[in-house]
């Protein structure tokens, strides 16, 4: 299915990019999250809430073509 | 207190007299008076909350006054809460101010948070922001959340009418040493007034309208692009259950600014007797004095993303200008596993200074 991927923060620069549309053979977004750790493998070590289509969602969260995921790291600076 | 102070605010009809009372009836505790807290600090003043607190340890450096514009030049060197109390005092006589100069601990946050209604998190640091989320939790009391990365931030009103908390959307802090803050990454002050400001927004939202403010809701700012991303999110009632209950223990706070393991600093001295050790510039690549003797460089910006380059089983010793940004390549190396990393606390000239004089038996005063 074909999926929009945007980063956010620290995750950005980890994957060298803000957003991306790609296609993944993947049911949930447990799925789609090992198959980037794979290919980023910076983000093993990283801390990240997933959002589909702008609601923060469980790893179990059922994945449709066309849905936008966010990854979304905690920020620290004050 | 004279209403034509507020007349403007007075004037918007879902405001009125009832929503300046409200506001004169607020009690708000900010935690830490930075970047964030300074503009929060100040619009919740000129805006008529009756009683604000301030808690922070820190004081007013040179170096804040960009973005924390609560403080003047005069007010370097000055306890941050004594420069907030005397700028608001004269800002607005209206307005009671209760200051914490201790800042904001595990042992003392049940007692201090007590008075008031509403608590906002200015600081810059996980172990502090955990700790104001499991005592609002417990205290069952709304908190106002916000931080930065470079241009970005967030936002978000937690443990609001039965909302979720800050747990709920990361339920474990980060790493040390994962993810860095300002004092590391540099900010404009812009982003931190933005952002803010949308926590003061929040926190007067929050008191006049306190049905209606967003509870379910965290917002992502990218000044890059001026985006806003408004993401809902749902409560995970166990979770917040079990912050509740008396089993749960605070977490360990003990200094408000430093979350992270300090890292091992050594002196000019200590890091030339270190056995091959290798020294790791963490400096920008067109920073002076260039030192020809150095091993690597690396700029701290850089280094999660190339810890390739680097060798776990190596004996590190980072340096930088201030050996600032040195600590912070230290705890980052550490927390990704590096056991033998120091960082340099005398600067990248008395390091050069030192090579080339290496063989020289003159008394350096490092």
């Amino acid at each position: 299915m074909e999926l929009t991927l945007k980063y956010f923060g620290r995750i950005a620069e980890l994957t060298g990019k803000t957003e991306e549309i790609r296609s993944a053979a993947v049911e949930t977004v447990d799925e789609l999250d090992s198959v980037l750790r794979r290919e980023y493998p910076g983000l093993s070590m990283a801390t990240y809430s997933i959002a589909v289509d702008h609601e923060i969602v469980k790893p179990s969260f059922p994945l449709k073509s066309k849905v936008e995921v966010a990854l979304l790291p905690p920020f620290s600076g004050g | 207190m004279i209403m034509e102070r507020y007349q403007r605010q007075i004037q918007l009809e879902d405001i009125g007299l009832e929503g300046q009372q409200a506001l004169a009836n607020a009690k708000v505790l900010v935690v830490g008076a930075g970047g964030l807290g300074s503009p929060v600090l100040q619009y919740l003043a000129a805006s008529g909350v009756g009683f604000l607190g301030v808690a922070d340890m820190d004081t007013v450096a040179l170096s804040n006054l960009h973005r924390q514009l609560l403080y003047t030049t005069a007010d370097v060197g000055k306890p941050k809460v004594q420069a907030a109390q005397e700028r608001l005092e004269s800002l607005n006589p209206d307005v009671e101010i209760n200051v914490y100069p201790e800042g904001v601990h595990t042992a003392n946050i049940m007692e201090m948070i007590a008075p008031y209604d509403l608590i906002i998190d200015g600081t810059d640091n996980f172990s502090a922001r955990y700790l104001i989320n499991d005592a609002c939790v417990k205290s069952d009391k709304a908190w106002i959340y916000g931080a930065l990365f470079k241009h970005q931030g967030q936002f978000a009103l937690f443990n609001h009418r039965g909302g979720p908390c800050y747990r709920c959307l990361y339920p474990k802090p980060p790493a040390a040493g994962e993810v860095a803050g300002c004092n590391v990454l540099g900010v404009l002050g812009t982003v931190a007034g933005i952002i803010g400001l949308q926590m003061a927004h929040l926190a007067l939202q929050t008191i006049i309208w306190p049905e209606e403010v967003p509870n379910q809701s965290v917002f992502y700012v990218n000044q890059q692009n001026f985006s806003v991303q408004h993401l809902k999110m749902d409560k995970n009632q166990s979770l917040c259950d079990n912050v509740q209950s008396d089993s749960w223990e605070l977490p360990q706070n003990n200094a408000i600014t430093n979350c992270e393991t300090p890292p091992n600093t050594v002196s000019l001295k200590e890091a030339l007797l270190l056995d091959q050790a290798l020294f790791l510039d963490v400096r920008d690549t067109e920073e002076q004095p260039k030192i020809a003797a150095v091993d690597l460089q690396i700029p701290v910006k850089e280094l999660e993303q190339r810890l390739k380059e680097l060798d776990k089983e190596k004996t590190y010793i980072a340096f930088c200008k201030s050996g600032q940004r040195a600590k912070a390549a230290a705890t980052l190396l550490k927390a990704h596993d590096f056991e033998a990393v120091y960082a340099l606390s005398a600067s990248a000239q008395h390091l050069k200074n030192a090579i080339e004089n290496e063989n020289s038996t003159t008394n350096e005063v490092y």
